[in-house]
């Protein structure tokens, strides 16, 4: 609410004014700025580097181009060589990266193998490995330029899983916490927390690829009405994340343009079906059928996000999945057929229009996470009610109400969204439904055994297209035959720039934003 | 005097222990855990229960709350409010850093509100029912009423959007201070005109300025020497608590103009479950309202003799 009513005061204000932002006049022709006008400032939702020990500055969550994995993630979520040229399975769980050669750290040491053993031990050392069962003693040096890595579990997925920047390499004995020193195209300048984070041109990367801004100062905005005000003064010149509902006026400003995100995070809908007390009417399949029914991904994405998000089947993001994503079977909205699945099974319309069975109303509590328009969750609760479910949303006032909640069992339907942020293609699907992993959360969401062993073939699958065909497998048991999570839409992520701003295409995964191709135009 | 003000301070320090009880309290109250907030901000992803076991342990979250608290209150006895819990760094020397930002805001916008509050009431005052009495009427009811974010939106858009005359965030520079002090100030501004005008007005009304005038005082004299001053006294008192105000008030001010000051700090430390820098944050505010409020009463007899004699006879 509050950034609606902040976004028709500003929509009022404006109409009283003329433009006032610098985009070159359209008679003027349009040039690439001398070098040394090619800086950017792109305004950020905060500090995000500040936590107990952070390891992951300007590399994690907000990526400034300076370090760089052994394997890089591709737009179309893809596994690509970075610093490996190359990667085998060796067998006995064990892979081989060979390295780069001739590629030299920002303080001029090479890259070489024990710089990678330093790198992933420090991962290692500081509880970050994510789900790659790293263990210190994981990475092994085999020569100057060859590493074999062997997780202390199976796990074939580890070349996919380790594109995720936290597998950045830095230089052996450097810490990323004070000032990274990596391979990266763009060098550490400084750091001011809750202020900013400056970096500048690495003049001697070793890729093709080399930055054509000479520099780049990432400023902490937590606020995105004044991100958006910041981009509109021109004190900025590319911002993230803009409100979908003010995409369409920031879009009509001369001088900007907005860009979103191909579908990296799926707005994906869990449901309890272990839950307990008031929480147990979704351990009825046919209830969630019915609710899964009730909602349309296409109206939330056209009329809610004003046409900023893309309709998507399963809870991962399809290109992820490679070519298994066309089996993955669409969401299916079909009121008529929600409302006959109710009434077969004994629920019928009270007079609000809510339908009861033995005394009991088909209610159900939602959560939601924070960043959630209500305006979006209103939407999800009137469409559930034209089928006659009470689907009362509630949005978590922070992270860690969120959780709380979450973690007590107290909800029925919980709306979230997950970034696919690697090229692993199980996951989403093994992070928030896998009941290997054990927490409070899965406890609840875990479909049963035919999703488990699906999963489990995809992390032990030794080819990648056998691995996305069974995590799709997954999809279709946790989605479709289990009814079990809705996956309606992705998540917008929507950037703002100006039209200065050249070369800027944003990554479905914002900790992978490449900026080597961005430059400043101007008029001639 | 002197005992006064000894009795003054021991009510400070007791009313600093009640605040740090309730806040204990509150955040105990509060849904969500810390452990699993660290982890989640530095993991990127809901952490397994081990994970959990692991950073309480750490943390010291697992321990009895009696123990933690007093355990917690030990340390600040001796200044050391312990360590923040997702940022890794001293409690004292996170508020140490931020606290000359918020001060700076806190003092800029105190001060605004005075020179923009009180000459505005006393002309009120003295041209009632004028134009210029409607208007402030107007402008007080709008500055009080509305919010600040939606204060600090309207200003950044005009005078830095559409005029660029300031910057739309950060700080730095005397330029970036001028909008967030500016909303800080309009709320307090707008009471104490109205206050100011209402106390003026009543004093305007006294025998003893009636008095003055028959004498043959000039008006200025009158107002200012005779009327100004003792209409101070509720305004001072006014101006005191509004410290809470300004306090309270940083926090949404911050946060929109991406100043990094306590209020900053405070909000996310308040999202992040960072108990010991919510305490510590908490603690420091406190301190300085009943600070100020303690300096506000002492100051009374200054301004009035009537309160030193009265004083004296108690």
């Amino acid at each position: 609410m509050k950034v609606r009513v902040v976004a028709l005061v500003l929509v009022l204000l404006a109409a009283c004014g003329g433009d006032s932002t610098d985009a070159p006049t359209p008679s003027a022709q349009t040039v690439t700025l001398p070098d040394n006008q090619q800086t950017l400032t792109v305004a950020t939702p905060g500090d995000v580097y500040i936590t107990r020990d952070r390891i992951f500055l300007g590399i994690w969550p907000d990526n400034a181009g300076v370090c760089e994995t052994l394997v890089g993630l591709s737009p179309e979520f893809q596994p690509t060589p970075v610093l490996a040229e190359r990667w085998t399975y060796r067998g006995d769980n064990t892979f081989r990266f060979e390295l780069r050669r001739g590629v030299r750290f920002h303080n001029g040491a090479p890259l070489n193998a024990e710089a990678v053993r330093y790198s992933l031990n420090r991962v290692v050392e500081k509880r970050q490995t994510l789900n790659t069962f790293l263990g210190p003693d994981s990475t092994k040096v085999v020569d100057e330029f060859t590493v074999e890595i062997t997780p202390t579990q199976t796990n074939l997925r580890l070349p996919e899983q380790i594109s995720h920047p936290f597998f950045s390499i830095v230089a052996t004995g450097t810490d990323p916490a004070d000032r990274p020193v990596c391979t990266g195209p763009f060098t550490f300048g400084s750091y001011s927390p809750n202020d900013r984070l400056v970096v500048n041109r690495n003049d001697a990367y070793w890729g093709e690829d080399k930055a054509k801004l000479r520099q780049m100062t990432f400023r902490f905005i937590p606020d995105q009405n004044t991100r958006r005000l910041a981009l509109e003064s021109g004190e900025v010149d590319l911002i993230w994340f803009l409100a979908p509902q003010q995409a369409a006026d920031v879009k009509s400003r001369p001088g900007l343009q907005v860009a979103p995100a191909p579908p990296g995070a799926v707005v994906d809908i869990s449901l309890n079906l272990h839950g307990e007390g008031q929480h147990t009417l979704l351990q009825d399949i046919d209830v969630r059928r019915a609710l899964s029914l009730s909602l349309d991904g296409r109206q939330l994405a056209d009329q809610q996000w004003q046409g900023n998000a893309q309709v998507v089947a399963g809870v991962s993001p399809p290109a992820v999945l490679g070519t298994a994503a066309g089996t993955v079977r669409p969401h299916l909205t079909d009121v008529g057929q929600a409302r006959r699945i109710l009434e077969s099974k004994g629920w019928r319309e009270g007079s609000d229009g809510i339908r009861e069975k033995d005394g009991r109303k088909l209610s159900l509590v939602g959560t939601a996470q924070f960043d959630f328009e209500p305006e979006s969750l209103q939407f999800l609760q009137a469409q559930a009610k034209r089928v006659g479910i009470d689907l009362r949303m509630q949005k978590a006032p922070d992270a860690a109400a969120y959780s709380a909640t979450i973690n007590s069992g107290e909800w029925d339907v919980d709306v979230n969204y997950y970034n696919q942020n690697d090229a692993n293609p199980a996951r989403i699907p093994s992070q928030f439904w896998y009941s290997k992993v054990n927490n409070a959360r899965v406890r609840l969401t875990n479909p049963g055994p035919r999703f488990d062993a699906l999963v489990d073939e995809a992390l032990a699958a030794p080819d990648l297209l056998t691995a996305q065909r069974k995590a799709a497998e997954a999809i279709n048991v946790l989605v479709n035959d289990e009814a079990a999570a809705i996956a309606l839409t992705n998540f917008p992520q929507i950037y703002a720039h100006k039209t200065t701003v050249a070369g800027f295409q944003p990554h479905p995964s914002v900790n992978h934003q490449p900026w080597t191709g961005v430059y400043r135009t101007g008029s001639a | 005097m002197r005992r006064y003000a000894v009795r003054r301070m021991a009510s400070v320090v007791l009313a600093l222990l009640g605040v740090s009880v309730l806040t204990f309290a509150l955040g105990v109250l509060a849904p969500g855990e810390p452990a699993e907030v660290v982890l989640s901000r530095s993991l990127g992803q809901p952490p397994s229960d081990e994970q959990l076991e692991e950073m309480r342990r750490e943390l010291g979250t697992d321990r009895p709350l009696v123990v933690q608290y007093f355990s917690w209150l030990g340390g600040a006895v001796r200044g050391d409010f312990g360590d923040s819990w997702l940022r890794g760094v001293r409690v004292q020397d996170a508020l140490a850093e931020r606290a000359p930002r918020t001060a700076a805001l806190a003092l800029a916008g105190a001060g605004l509100s005075l020179v923009i509050g009180i000459p505005i009431g006393v002309l009120a005052a003295t041209r009632r029912n004028s134009v210029l009495d409607h208007v402030s009427r107007v402008g007080a009811l709008f500055g009080a009423s509305l919010p600040s974010f939606f204060i600090a939106y309207v200003l950044i858009y005009v005078f830095a959007v559409r005029f660029r005359a300031l910057p739309v965030f950060g700080f730095g520079s005397a330029a970036h201070l001028v909008l967030p002090a500016v909303t800080l100030a309009l709320g307090p501004a707008a009471v104490l005109a109205r206050l100011t005008r209402s106390a003026v007005l009543e004093i305007l009304g006294e025998d003893y300025v009636r008095t003055a005038r028959a004498k043959g005082a000039r008006a200025r004299a009158v107002l200012f020497h005779h009327a100004l001053r003792n209409a101070l006294i509720p305004v001072v008192t006014v101006a005191g608590l509004s410290v809470g105000h300004l306090l309270g008030g940083s926090l949404i001010v911050e946060w929109v103009f991406a100043w990094p000051g306590m209020g900053d700090l405070a909000v996310s430390a308040i999202h992040d479950r960072d108990y010991p820098l919510v305490q510590g944050f908490v603690l420091f505010a406190a301190a300085v309202y009943l600070v100020v409020n303690l300096l506000v009463d002492l100051s009374y007899a200054r301004l009035d003799p009537r309160v030193r004699v009265e004083g004296r006879r108690a």
